[in-house]
């Protein structure tokens, strides 16, 4: 997955910042060469609720007058699709130098019997009921949580927490990468 | 970006001279640095992604399906969609009409060909991501465009591998659906190392004054007269051969010797890119993320 | 939404502090819904209206025969239309929704998560066992369409809709059929008693609106848990709500969906404290469906013997 940004010229900006995402779903992303129309209500709904995620994490105060674009391209659908666009947005979003209170980390959790199971790929996700969590920074408070499909009532409370282990372990991975990345724009420049 | 008159005469000025000043310090026959990779999606056949100067990212991905057909012309097809334009615009028709010519006029039908009833089918589907604003509404997209597209279908073409048909090619007689080796260790290229047919390059020549110039950039394209488009492959010329609509200025016409001038200039710097895509073709993608 | 709805600094200090003092401008709890009236039109079948407080909500059942999905010879096809007209309210414009152009604005995003909400709920969840729809397979199929209709907006259209849309997916009759070989007979509702659906649960949704009586920046870094949690919002409340969730269970304590998107940081606790909660209310809405259908059928039966009684007289004198 990959995030590119775009200033865009827009006609008569509020005050208040724009944040838009957008969801491009190439026919080559998925196993089966398959066609996507422009408006499929599936991805409108997703990038409302990846832009709910953001919006109130980015330090909105910040970019008055201002739109944020994001769009999001998936390269190479294998499960997992909104939390790792969640992910990936975070880490665009820092890469841009967009200021955040901290990251936002998703992670999907299935079920299969009495076992969590973290990270799905797409075989499993077709036939396991999963939930798909988000946490801002270290905190165990959730930011987003979805579920589709029916799963029993007493489960959640374990997948939860497991979902929450699994974002912090992100968070500490996409936090050493940005370092280092960082640490190696810094030398080049000196 | 527009120049202004002062900016646009001295760049006219210092292209028409005997002694080409390109504004890059790039000879005529220079291309600007260009990024590449291949084979990193696992989902595809093929697959390539390059990274202009200009800032423009292109994704290129190969898709084989079996086809049962008699139908040649069906069998390429080429879906170019570009990042904040409707997919029937303008921009996306022109270049993916004339990706799909290039490649189907000059088209080896052997490489295709499964057994006498059944044919590969592919889709090569492109995505550009990121169109930065200057050159949205300038003519100039469909020139960074062609080529670049066609060296991303060449690389995603030449890097495309097929898994290996293990059923009979003869099935004139007795109808089988041919079934294939699940092992993808004896996957086959869709196009051999050894092979004569290499896909179609297209390349775009600028022309002002007597001059030819390889690959314009944006500033370069606003004070050309002309421009055409030329397609070569294995060092031919092939079709196709097209003027696209160019000249912001005089909008003279182009004289025949600077024509063949273009082409004679394509057929000398053909070579040299098909093989450095080739070699680019052939390395791992492993290298490739290093160096990103 | 279309005109913006503007709520003056002090109606919204007003709203919030009363919050603080768990009390609700109509009076209730935080956590207390609004009486649910649910009233099925005597005349058909699977045509239902809930109100809720003063939001309303219609929904209407139909089916026919017609060719079933090539890819899904065996299912029949059930579809929910919703679209938010301005009759519910000035603040819904026609055109707007997710069909429309403008579909950054906020309206369009509402209709976006409300149709796809009630259509995971519902559908996805197999609420409505669509194989059961199946006649011939591959050739005829029952189509049934559920279309929903906004009345008017006082807040929490999905906890209405969805209850509305299961009552009325509850209430339906299609009519009886008889299949030999290809052949289908489709018998009138006055020859043959129609028959219900094959409802496999029935999903009713819960949405949770969620304030901070201190501030965003407490909410991300602090520690303090005191988010004021609500169900049922009104209008004003929704307005001034900092983030939502909507959990959709059916009576066997299973989610058949949920989602939290953004908004608010919540601790996981909580979260489970709403579910608790929001499968109490489910099995108690799921009572009150089920005895409105069930006097509802009484009544019909009692229209029915009373039909049945004047044609056997008729017969007599």
């Amino acid at each position: 997955m990959d995030t590119t940004y775009a200033s865009s010229a827009v006609k008569a900006l509020p005050d208040a910042p724009v944040l838009s995402i957008l969801i491009n779903h190439p026919p080559f992303a998925s196993m089966e060469r398959k066609k996507r129309p422009r408006n499929d209500r599936r991805l409108a709904e997703l990038s409302i609720i990846l832009k709910r995620c953001f919006e109130k994490t980015i330090m909105l105060q910040n970019y008055a007058r201002s739109v944020i674009e994001v769009t999001v391209t998936i390269l190479s659908f294998d499960g997992g699709l909104l939390a790792t666009c969640c992910n990936s947005i975070t880490l665009a979003l820092i890469d841009a130098g967009i200021s955040l209170y901290d990251y936002v980390t998703a992670v999907t959790v299935g079920i299969y019997d009495q076992t969590a199971l973290l990270d799905l790929n797409s075989l499993e996700e077709a036939d396991l009921s999963f939930i798909t969590i988000g946490v801002v920074g270290d905190s165990d408070k959730l930011n987003l949580i979805l579920c589709e499909d029916r799963l029993p009532l007493d489960r959640v409370e374990r997948l939860i927490s497991l979902g929450i282990e699994g974002c912090h372990r992100l968070k500490q991975l996409m936090n050493e990468t940005v370092r280092e990345v960082g640490t190696d724009l810094l030398s080049k420049k000196q | 970006m527009t120049l202004s008159p002062a900016e646009r005469s001295y760049i006219y000025d210092s292209l028409v001279s005997p002694q080409v000043a390109r504004t890059d310090s790039r000879k005529p026959t220079q291309f600007r640095p260009l990024k590449a990779t291949c084979s990193f999606l696992p989902n595809s056949n093929g697959s390539s992604r390059i990274f202009t100067a200009d800032g423009l990212e292109c994704i290129t991905s190969v898709k084989a399906k079996v086809l049962r057909t008699k139908d040649i012309g069906e069998l390429i097809k080429v879906d170019v969609d570009i990042q904040g334009q409707r997919d029937d615009s303008d921009l996306c028709l022109t270049t993916s009409s004339i990706l799909t010519r290039s490649l189907v006029d000059n088209l080896d039908h052997s490489t295709l060909k499964l057994t006498d009833k059944y044919y590969y089918q592919l889709f090569i589907d492109i995505v550009i991501l990121s169109l930065p604003t200057d050159f949205q509404m300038s003519s100039y997209t469909l020139y960074s465009l062609i080529s670049l597209t066609s060296m991303g279908c060449y690389l995603a073409l030449k890097s495309t591998r097929l898994p290996l048909l293990i059923s009979t090619t003869n099935d004139k007689e007795v109808e089988e659906e041919p079934t294939f080796s699940d092992d993808w260790e004896s996957c086959t290229d869709l196009i051999p190392k050894d092979s004569e047919y290499n896909p179609t390059l297209l390349f775009v020549v600028g022309i002002v004054g007597n001059n030819v110039l390889v690959d314009p950039s944006l500033e370069e394209q606003q004070v050309l007269e002309h421009g055409i488009c030329v397609g070569y492959s294995n060092g031919k010329i092939v079709p196709p051969l097209e003027s696209i609509t160019l000249s912001t200025v005089g909008g003279g016409g182009v004289n025949k010797k600077t024509i063949f001038k273009g082409i004679d200039m394509v057929r000398q710097i053909g070579g040299v890119v098909e093989k450095a895509l080739d070699l680019i073709a052939e390395q791992e993608p492993e290298d490739f993320e290093r160096a990103f | 939404m279309g005109l913006d709805y503007d709520i003056s600094t002090n109606e919204q200090e007003f709203v919030l502090e009363a919050l603080k003092q768990n009390v609700r401008l109509d009076g209730r709890k935080l956590l207390d819904m609004r009486d649910v009236k649910i009233s099925i039109l005597p005349s058909e079948y699977g045509h239902v209206e809930v109100s809720l407080g003063k939001t309303r909500v219609a929904c209407k059942v139909s089916a026919e025969i017609v060719k079933p999905y090539e890819d899904r010879p065996f299912e029949g096809i059930f579809q929910i239309n919703t679209e938010i007209s301005p009759m519910c309210s000035p603040f819904f414009e026609i055109g707007q929704g997710s069909s429309g152009s403008g579909s950054n604005s906020r309206q369009a995003n509402e209709e976006v998560l409300i149709s796809r909400m009630i259509e995971k709920a519902v559908r996805r969840s197999n609420a409505l066992d669509i194989e059961s729809l199946c006649i011939v397979a591959g050739s005829k199929c029952w189509a049934v369409r559920a279309d929903l209709h906004f009345l008017n907006y006082d807040g929490n259209f999905i906890d209405a809709s969805c209850i509305a849309v299961m009552t009325a997916l509850l209430h339906f009759r299609k009519p009886d059929i008889e299949v030999a070989g290809e052949e289908v007979v489709v018998y009138d509702t006055n020859q043959r008693e129609p028959v219900p659906l094959s409802i496999l649960h029935v999903p009713i949704c819960i949405t949770f609106n969620f304030y901070n009586p201190n501030g965003n920046e407490e909410n991300v870094k602090g520690e303090l848990n005191n988010e004021l949690i609500l169900a049922d919002a009104s209008l004003i409340e929704e307005r001034l709500s900092l983030g939502t969730m909507t959990i959709t269970l059916n009576k066997n304590q299973e989610i058949c969906q949920l989602l939290k998107s953004g908004g608010l940081n919540i601790d996981a606790s909580l979260i489970m404290n709403c579910c608790l909660y929001a499968s109490k209310l489910v099995s108690r809405l799921n009572d009150e469906i089920h005895e409105v259908l069930k006097e509802d059928s009484k009544k019909r039966r009692n229209v029915r013997e009373e039909k049945e009684l004047q044609v056997f007289n008729e017969r007599e004198s």
